[in-house]
């Protein structure tokens, strides 16, 4: 089985060229939020692939504007199929919101996926020139284990020395590593509330995404 | 002191990016917009607000349909701007392709970026892992001779220097990174660069500069 993923937005010619041109795809997958014109977008396009024998499948996100969790659903989807077999033939993210749009360009990025644009203005589909980026190689494994302690605590207000006590290593290591995590902006160290001397280190909001 | 550059993609509504302006420290602004924003009011009025601050606004012109030219406008301006200094993207203004192209041009050149509009969105960016960093030397000089159709055979004959195992090691990780696509033909495995990379010299050529 072949899937086609795609994002959608008022417009179903966003989505339907690059169904069009992806014909080996047996399955069309896509995104679309719960506003009145999204849903009749959503109609014409379960009606095209209807009559191409197409299998559709329109999955109504709560919130188009929330990057992280439409990130998310979209990576977890695609290796759903994969796990069970299905290949990915593209993934179409001219359709939806500029978030939805960022999201599904991102996945393509991290999950190695060609993704396709169709022109607002030719509705000729396009092929963009993404290279897979495994985010994860390029740091340490101790970087990663820290990354992966703060983002399931993330509510918990840790400093570099609970950090270390946490983790069981020594706080210099702790301090090497969170620096090279700053530097590369997916680490903060902000002041705590009531000691502005201390600080406590923060993990940006959406790093889980590149480090699975 | 190190300059801080804010990017930011512009189309007819000021208030997309005045939003970034007041939220993200810069020192220097440029704007990345299609040629019939500037005579637009909207125009008028940041670089009316950048001179009064004391400011310019550095002006790409990119065809804001066209995501090949947005591409290269933004990313142009990011590593024009990178040399010396630090480079923030906002993608909030603009046509969506222009936001794509942007955001593309910030993964590969890992900068950081954000969308802000009613909140401030910061998009997961690991910055300072570039694209280039992706392709080591053998890789590059392989994309160099690559032509459409090599078999291993083929691209090893025009490659004398470079070992066996290093060409095969090489064509594996651009088949892994999306450059290039192996296909069976008369028993014989081809290589023919993928859809969105159909000038794979180009790309050599990137990770040169």
């Amino acid at each position: 089985m072949t899937v086609l993923f795609g994002t959608l937005g008022f417009r179903s010619e966003a989505l339907l060229p690059a169904i069009k041109d992806a014909s080996d795809a047996e399955k069309v997958v896509f995104y679309h939020d719960h506003h009145e014109s999204s849903l009749k977008a959503k109609s014409e396009v379960c009606s095209y692939c209807e009559q191409l024998g197409i299998k559709a499948v329109p999955v109504a996100v709560d919130d188009a504007f929330d990057f992280l969790q439409l990130a998310k659903e979209m990576k977890q989807d695609i290796r759903r199929y994969r796990k069970e077999g299905s290949g990915i033939a593209s993934f179409n993210i001219a359709g939806g919101t500029k978030l939805m749009s960022s999201a599904a360009l991102l996945v393509s990025i991290l999950e190695g996926i060609p993704a396709t644009y169709v022109h607002d203005r030719t509705l000729q589909p396009f092929h963009l020139p993404l290279l897979r980026i495994k985010y994860s190689e390029t740091l340490t494994t101790k970087q990663r284990e820290i990354l992966r302690y703060l983002i399931d605590h993330r509510d918990a207000e840790l400093s570099e020395k609970e950090l270390a006590d946490a983790i069981g290593v020594e706080k210099a290591t702790i301090n090497h590593h969170v620096s090279k995590l700053v530097e590369k902006g997916i680490v903060t160290l902000v002041s705590k509330k009531g000691d502005r001397r201390a600080k406590i280190v923060k993990v940006e909001s959406a790093v889980e995404l590149l480090l699975e | 002191m190190r300059v801080r550059t804010l990017i930011c993609t512009f189309g007819f509504n000021e208030k997309k990016v005045l939003v970034a302006m007041r939220s993200i420290p810069y020192s220097r602004l440029v704007l990345v917009a299609g040629k019939d924003v500037l005579d637009g009011a909207e125009y008028r009025l940041m670089v009316a607000l950048e001179e009064k601050s004391g400011g310019t606004v550095e002006t790409v012109i990119v065809d804001p349909f066209d995501f090949a030219d947005c591409y290269d406008g933004v990313d142009r301006a990011i590593r024009s701007h990178l040399t010396g200094g630090d480079v923030t993207l906002n993608i909030s203004g603009g046509t969506k392709i222009l936001a794509d192209a942007a955001i593309l041009a910030a993964f590969q050149n890992g900068v950081e970026a954000y969308h802000c509009e009613e909140s401030m969105v910061k998009l997961p960016v690991m910055r300072g892992v570039r694209f280039e960093d992706a392709f080591s030397v053998e890789d590059v000089k392989v994309m160099e001779n690559f032509v459409e159709g090599d078999s291993t055979k083929s691209i090893g004959a025009r490659m004398p220097d470079l070992s066996d195992a290093s060409l095969r090691k090489s064509l594996k990780h651009l088949e892994r990174l999306g450059v290039i696509v192996p296909a069976l033909e008369k028993g014989e495995a081809r290589y023919h660069s993928t859809p969105g990379h159909r000038d794979i010299a180009a790309l050599a050529g990137r990770c040169m500069r």
